[in-house]
């Protein structure tokens, strides 16, 4: 069996705006190719801790460690070169360009600013070939030359998805991707990311419980910036502390 | 409709087109004006590709076309006079050389750009447009009491510099060498825009946020284009102290840099061409407008009060199709 890694372990993460605690004492643990999902009531805190992981603030206290080297310090920007890669709770894409340029910025990111002004904004074959493969990954393939801005709710969300993919994540933030999807669209993403998640670990922030069941190997459960439960799916099911204090009743 | 590289050919053939039958006429004047059109159009498009592009309205644009301006006159002017700059270092005698005072107007334009924009850039929106437009006033300032160069009666070069053995003060032969800076200019933002610097700038305009989540510092890539922006304004500048042979505070002016981003508007934004379409219908409106009625600027802001409101492309939207 393959060996267990931490790839992200947070410890006695705490964040307080002005007299509001955000972030209380929180620590968790994202092992490889396990999807850790954190659910929670709204205003739990859920993006702000999506945020601290992702450098976009700071804690005030508690260590944020990603592929075992502490990463406070670090911008959001030097995170993503370590691979750590977010999605946002609103699709976040580039609505001007078509969906394979939108995957093939994700591919060049890496790019210093000089080979970015001296090479012509277009695939070579490697490129384009881990861009198909990408494309046909998240079934996008017919939708290659549409522009972003004309796909469906569900469609922007997968390029959204493809994008994060393409970049060669060490490990995924997902903010809400379910948010705004019918049933069908959520079928196919609990599929796609069922996938995903056995070459990759997954932080999953997510209100649709249907799908965090069908996905989470962990669940946490953060009310009023504490996490009040950790566990299986099972265990989260049957916590009496969740169900009175996050949602109200059975599960 | 025609592609945007239909409309690009077009508009310059018709600008060539348009001198070389002021030649035919032996009408020098309208070669002086397609000369103004290109070297106005060089600095809109410079403008464009932070604008249009890179979604920066930088509202203090004059600041590097006067820079670029005083630079090659000072350098002129010294070449001329004989009277060296004691540059502690060395002492500078100036140029009468075209390629080097656009050379050194380049470099002293891309310095400003940086200086500004490293601090512009920090800011955005309404707040990066009235920074741009503080710099530039600074510098308007500072030029109104530089009276060593004119102050505000501005600084004469009487005589146009060198370039090889061209007589440049043949209308046509100083044309000829705006055309050229500005197939050059054409080229290099061509390039700068389809690039993947281009593509992740287009990004930057649209959705900073992603760009960051991409691993991507948007400020680098704003201030790389808006130093590349000044650099080529800054040669503008410089060609038009060789057109009038004479630079004053004016070009450093608010005015300026408004009338730059008019010719952005006015021909369309994020077009590689557009500001240059708009050049051409500003200096023709100012010529044609301007013997009709002294008032021509009231009338320029009904049309383009018109064209925000009905042709948001500008007018090269209504030639070029999506």
């Amino acid at each position: 069996m393959a060996e267990k890694k931490e790839i992200l372990k947070l410890s006695g993460i705490n964040k307080c705006f002005g007299n509001v605690v955000v972030a209380k004492d929180i620590s968790l643990t994202v092992i490889s190719n396990q999807l850790h999902a954190l659910i929670g009531p709204n205003g739990a805190g859920k993006t702000t801790l999506i945020k601290m992981i992702s450098g976009e603030l700071k804690p005030d206290q508690g260590v944020v460690m990603l592929l075992d080297r502490k990463v406070n310090h670090l911008s959001e920007i030097a995170r993503v070169h370590r691979g750590c890669i977010r999605s946002f709770q609103v699709s976040s894409i580039i609505g001007s360009m078509t969906v394979f340029e939108n995957i093939l910025l994700a591919v060049k990111q890496k790019r210093s600013i000089l080979k970015m002004l001296f090479r012509k904004f277009q695939s070579n074959s490697s490129e384009s070939s881990f861009v198909y493969q990408t494309l046909n990954q998240l079934s996008l393939e017919t939708l290659e030359t549409k522009v972003a801005s004309t796909l469906s709710h569900g469609d922007k969300r997968k390029l959204e998805l493809a994008m994060a993919l393409a970049m060669g994540p060490k490990i995924l933030l997902l903010d809400e991707p379910f948010a705004g999807l019918d049933q069908a669209e959520s079928s196919k993403l609990i599929e796609l990311l069922k996938s995903i998640k056995k070459n990759m670990p997954i932080f999953l922030i997510e209100h649709d419980m249907q799908a965090v069941f069908a996905l989470a190997d962990k669940i946490s459960v953060l009310n009023e910036g504490e996490i009040i439960e950790s566990g299986s799916v099972e265990k989260i099911r049957r916590s009496k502390l969740v169900q009175n204090a996050y949602l109200g009743g059975d599960l | 409709m025609l592609t945007e590289k239909k409309f690009n050919l077009i508009i310059v053939l018709g600008i060539f087109a348009f001198s070389l039958i002021g030649y035919v006429m032996n009408e020098p004047y309208f070669i002086t004006l397609a000369t103004k059109i290109v070297i106005l159009g060089i600095a809109g498009c410079a403008l464009n590709l932070i604008l249009g592009f890179g979604g920066m309205v930088s509202f203090g644009h004059a600041m590097f076309f006067g820079v670029g301006s005083y630079v090659a006159a000072i350098s002129a002017f010294h070449s001329m006079n004989g009277e060296s700059i004691d540059l502690i270092f060395f002492d500078f005698n100036g140029s009468s050389q075209m390629l080097f005072n656009w050379f050194l107007a380049v470099i002293f334009s891309m310095f400003f750009a940086l200086i500004v924009g490293s601090i512009s850039i920090r800011t955005s929106g309404v707040y990066f447009i009235m920074i741009t437009l503080a710099f530039a006033q600074m510098t308007y300032y500072f030029s109104l009491g530089w009276t060593k160069y004119g102050g505000e009666d501005g600084l004469s070069t009487y005589v146009r510099n060198d370039l090889f053995s061209i007589n440049t003060m043949l209308p046509l032969n100083f044309f000829i060498i705006c055309f050229a800076c500005l197939c050059v200019v054409g080229f290099i933002l061509n390039w700068v825009i389809n690039s993947n610097f281009g593509n992740f700038l287009k990004g930057c305009k649209e959705n900073e946020e992603k760009m960051i989540s991409l691993g991507l510092n948007p400020y680098t890539l704003k201030l790389t284009a808006f130093v590349i922006s000044g650099a080529i304004t800054g040669l503008a500048g410089a060609l038009y102290v060789d057109l009038n042979r004479f630079v004053s505070p004016t070009s450093l002016s608010w005015q300026t840099s408004g009338e730059l981003i008019v010719l952005v508007i006015l021909g369309g934004s994020a077009r590689l061409f557009g500001p240059l379409l708009g050049a051409i219908v500003f200096i023709l409106l100012e010529q044609f407008l301007g013997e009709v009625t002294e008032n021509w600027q009231f009338w320029l802001g009904v049309i383009l009060v018109l064209i925000v409101l009905y042709f948001p492309k500008g007018v090269s939207g209504l030639f070029i199709k999506d």
